[in-house]
């Protein structure tokens, strides 16, 4: 949920009372709430692995609000590849957020294994599986923690631009 | 009257959770052909579509123990230095197999990766080896197999890294037939 910056959003209450006899009495009043934009209390940032030229050309980038992450994926046809640290997910907030993580299924049989593993430090906390049906990981993130995602796609022999994927996507929801 | 409408405000309460999405992210992908390159160079050894997997059949020496040079490791990159190694998963009739040894060259030595001996796997892999830019190594096996051997199989994986701590790699896949 977002808020337009210095918008506000003003509340008309109309109240009615009966007062016993037959006349009703009724009043008005507005109040005013005035509305702000924060940042969003779990964020993406881009890891070492962002940076690797020969995996990621145009290289990736984040939104200001670290919510969105754009470039491009350079896969390599007829090997399995696997990049360390390419994002990690960070939560600002003081409370725990429950986080889940959500992609479309990649169907292309050129693609033989495609997936996003997350880990706290060097413990494995789930992948999510992009041949899955429904590519879904959700996850508990502890209040001033970052957990990294590691990149994992495994193309075909024979897999070319012509017979491959030309997007993937990445989608986050906390709460 | 006195207005009570702070107090019926405060009772007209949200109720439930907000949930915030993102996205979603829509990276685009590109395939690129892979920097270090499998290229056949035994007779009758040859490699996928993409020089990624390598097969390569020959026969095993049966009196001393041999050197013989399977595959090349090109390294297509001008400036980068790539780490190689051999990881072996998986293998069959090697009883009577008194050597076989599967190694990288990266232009200077030779190091063995994985070893077989006296009919087992004794190293499935080996260390990493520098690749040099532009440098077209080999994979070589050193066999001693008995006379009475028959057909053995080691299937490893060709992993090449960016560094010896795999912030990034691919494998390949090869096959070696000894007979």
């Amino acid at each position: 949920m977002t808020f337009a910056r210095g918008a506000c959003v003003a509340a008309v209450v109309i109240i009615a009372a009966a007062t016993g006899v037959q006349a009703a009495i009724s009043w008005s009043t507005t109040s005013t709430i005035a509305t702000s934009v924060g940042a969003p209390p779990v964020q993406l940032e881009l890891g070492n692995g962002a940076n690797k030229t020969h995996y990621f050309s145009p290289p990736l980038t984040l939104s200001a609000n670290g919510t969105l992450v754009s470039g491009t994926l350079s896969a390599k046809a007829g090997a399995d590849a696997r990049v360390k640290e390419v994002l990690k997910i960070a939560n600002r907030d003081v409370a725990t957020q429950n986080v889940t993580l959500t992609a479309t299924q990649v169907t292309n049989a050129n693609v033989e294994a495609f997936s996003w593993s997350l880990y706290n430090g060097s413990t494995l906390v789930g992948i999510l599986d992009l041949k899955s049906a429904t590519p879904s990981l959700a996850f508990a993130l502890p209040p001033s923690t970052t957990y990294r995602l590691d990149l994992r796609i495994d193309l075909a022999d024979g897999a070319g631009n012509t017979n491959s994927p030309a997007s993937f996507d990445l989608s986050e929801r906390v709460g | 009257m006195r207005s009570t409408l702070s107090g019926i405000l405060l009772a007209l309460a949200l109720v439930g959770s907000i949930t915030l999405s993102h996205g979603p992210s829509t990276p685009t992908m590109t395939i690129s052909p892979v920097e270090v390159a499998l290229g056949p160079l035994l007779a009758g050894s040859s490699v996928g579509a993409n020089a990624t997997n390598g097969s390569v059949t020959f026969a095993g020496a049966t009196s001393l123990l041999t050197t013989t040079d399977l595959l090349y490791l090109n390294n297509t990159n001008a400036s980068r230095t790539y780490y190689v190694k051999l990881m072996e998963y998986s293998s069959t009739g090697l009883a009577l197999a008194t050597t076989i040894n599967i190694g990288v060259n990266n232009g200077t030595a030779n190091t063995d990766q994985v070893l077989v001996s006296l009919g087992a796997v004794t190293q499935s892999s080996g260390p990493y080896v520098p690749l040099p830019p532009g440098t077209t190594g080999k994979i070589y096996a050193s066999t001693l197999v008995s006379v009475v051997y028959g057909t053995g199989m080691i299937g490893f994986e060709v992993l090449v890294a960016d560094d010896a701590s795999e912030t990034a790699y691919y494998s390949m896949r090869s096959v070696v037939t000894v007979t």
